[in-house]
């Protein structure tokens, strides 16, 4: 039997879900924080644990590399994967808000060039309210393009809005709220239903635990 | 945009013999099932898909303009035109039962073009038809072999119905059976209740998409979500299906999900899916619908499924063996006789390519047969056989694949 393969997207919000993991008794073996391994199993093999950019997280479960992705809800509307949103577990909350310069606001009549790393998800936005844009897609410091003049507004994830601030901008309008979801390849989802269902159970168990002791 | 492949994955001979060996499997499979196959033209006209709604996107259809001046589409989908045919036609098919395998074209797929093998049964609107259909789908993947598989079945009206009361417009409509699609329960509360619907409503919508899994425990649970006497019908029929099929003996390759939703607007009844193992894609999709019909002025209900061949190539397993060719070399003045020879193992349905020999030639894996003055030598992965006389290597032959 194959292992189930879960996807991780690395970097800063891995160190949540590990714990979530860890909290739900899904333990990898010599997996700790420093450690530069992209594969991981568990103790018996039945779990593999695999290491990815956000980005590519909704890509391999889409297509089957992966059977189980645990990665933000920005990486699946912006790659628009074809799979299952199953569980809002809850962690990573941010959101996708357009930013502009200290004073300024968005105006609804006119075409606009928006710098941002979510062309799909600043397109959806702007087409809502019938507004036509340029998008110019960035890979990071997103913040400049409207000081230097690359583009009038930007779309991205704001999570304390500190980088903003510090770079002379505000929010204009929020787009959507965003968390870390538990997302899982439809083909798996039939054919491999005992052993998915018996991660996602745990991790519901858990889930349903920290919303009870939030002071919400 | 799009990379553009030097090379047709098909043009490969070997990746070309999967795919014949697919299509022989399901061709030969549909036809014992008394489905007879037929082919619709490639070009076909814009109108027909333009007219019958909710079913191809118009932009992702390949069009082209004949010299009067008319707007033609490459066949974009093979159920609609042979709906369209069978219903037109005078005298039907006596079973009602047809099968195609034809490829169908869109700007959206990888190679603007891809394979279908399906079929179609018209005429019958009962459980017996839509588990005949399903049956053939699952017998048919276990003959191809395909390591893993499960048939997802669910139900096009049940879910549309619970809908009815609530009264969404069309992008409202859009965004819930997106969330539905992708199980996404923690959006769909909160976005139902912006629409203020009524708490019961909220929380019968908000359990479709976990009606998924063993059909017994699935229909049980379906009935506490039940509003209307057509939920009720539809319900019983999903469940008579499902014991059809377990006199099939095939109900541990199926499993019931009420959250499925398929993007053809024109299914009626009961719809589904096949999955195999690690491809995130459909391999399999179909379903039941009784009012396509209704766009070419009849009434005909009808049900079919179409297999994607080019994803069951893939999923082809290595245990699949390639045909074997023989090399039969001869020498200029055994000329005749080599052709008469590779004539006689050629009507026992083995694969001869004949050749002048060349000289220090050296043996391959593959089995040959040099014919020389008064003898054979033949050789299969440097193992060498001599023989006197041409029926005695063809005796030899032809008792070696049987023992």
């Amino acid at each position: 039997m194959q292992p189930v393969t879960i996807a991780l997207a690395k970097g800063r919000p891995a160190k949540q879900s590990i714990d979530l993991l860890e909290a739900a008794g899904i333990h990898f073996e010599d997996f700790h924080e420093k450690t530069r391994k992209l594969v991981f199993f568990n103790k018996d093999k039945t779990l593999r644990l695999i290491f990815l950019k956000g980005m590519d997280v909704p890509i391999y479960v889409e297509k089957g590399a992966a059977d189980i992705g645990i990665v933000g809800r920005d990486n699946i509307i912006e790659t628009e994967a074809d799979v299952y949103e199953i569980l809002d577990l809850g962690i990573g909350k941010c959101k996708f808000s357009v930013a502009g310069k200290k004073g300024t606001s968005l105006p609804d009549n006119q075409s606009l060039t928006i710098g941002t790393k979510y062309p799909n998800i600043a397109k959806n936005f702007f087409d809502k309210r019938n507004q036509t844009i340029e998008t110019v897609h960035l890979n990071g410091s997103v913040e400049l393009a409207p000081l230097i003049g690359l583009a009038d507004y930007i779309v991205d994830i704001v999570e304390t809005g500190n980088t903003l601030h510090e770079n002379g901008l505000e929010i204009l309008a929020d787009i959507e709220t965003i968390s870390t979801k538990f997302i899982v390849n439809k083909a798996s989802f039939v054919t491999r239903s005992k052993e998915i269902q018996d991660v996602l159970k745990k991790l519901e168990q858990v889930v349903s635990e920290e919303n009870a002791n939030s002071p919400l | 945009m799009r990379n553009k492949q030097l090379l047709h994955s098909m043009f490969y001979p070997k990746q070309y013999a999967k795919k014949r060996h697919v299509i022989h499997k399901l061709t030969s499979r549909f036809s014992k099932f008394g489905y007879q196959q037929v082919e619709t033209p490639v070009f076909e006209d814009y109108d027909l898909y333009n007219d019958v709604q909710g079913t191809v996107n118009t932009a992702d259809m390949l069009k082209l303009i004949d010299p009067s001046g008319k707007v033609l589409v490459l066949r974009p989908d093979a159920t609609i035109p042979i709906a369209r045919h069978y219903t037109n036609l005078q005298e039907k098919v006596a079973s009602g039962r047809l099968s195609y395998v034809l490829d169908i074209f869109r700007s959206t797929l990888e190679e603007r073009s891809r394979t279908q093998a399906g079929v179609e049964l018209f005429g019958e609107r009962t459980p017996e038809a839509d588990a005949e259909l399903i049956a053939l789908a699952v017998t048919s993947l276990k003959e191809l072999a395909i390591p893993s598989f499960k048939i997802e079945i669910g139900h096009a009206t049940f879910y549309k119905e619970l809908l009815r009361e609530a009264d969404l417009n069309a992008i409202q409509q859009k965004q819930l059976d997106q969330y539905i699609q992708s199980k996404n329960i923690s959006e769909i509360v909160p976005f139902l209740k912006d629409l203020d619907l009524n708490a019961s409503l909220i929380e019968k919508i908000r359990k479709i998409p976990m009606l998924y899994g063993d059909a017994s425990l699935v229909i049980d649970e379906a009935e506490n979500i039940i509003t209307t006497d057509r939920m009720r019908e539809e319900l019983d029929y999903l469940s008579q299906v499902y014991q059809l099929l377990k006199d099939y003996q095939v109900d541990s390759y199926i499993s019931i999900n009420l959250g499925l939703i398929n993007h053809m607007n024109y299914y009626s009844g009961i719809i589904f899916q096949g999955f195999a193992e690690g491809l995130g894609q459909p391999i399999m999709m179909g379903g039941r619908y009784d009012y396509l019909s209704r766009s070419f002025y009849q009434e005909m209900p009808a049900i079919g499924f179409a297999f994607e061949i080019d994803l069951l190539v893939n999923l082809l397993s290595a245990a699949f063996i390639e045909e074997e060719i023989i090399e039969l070399r001869y020498e200029p003045s055994e000329r005749q006789r080599a052709f008469q020879l590779a004539e006689a193992l050629r009507a026992e349905n083995y694969t001869v390519v004949a050749r002048i020999a060349k000289e220090n030639k050296e043996l391959s894996d593959s089995p040959e047969i040099l014919v020389k003055f008064e003898k054979l030598v033949y050789s299969k992965q440097k193992q060498l056989k001599d023989f006197k006389t041409d029926q005695e290597l063809l005796d030899w032959y032809l008792r070696k694949d049987v023992e």
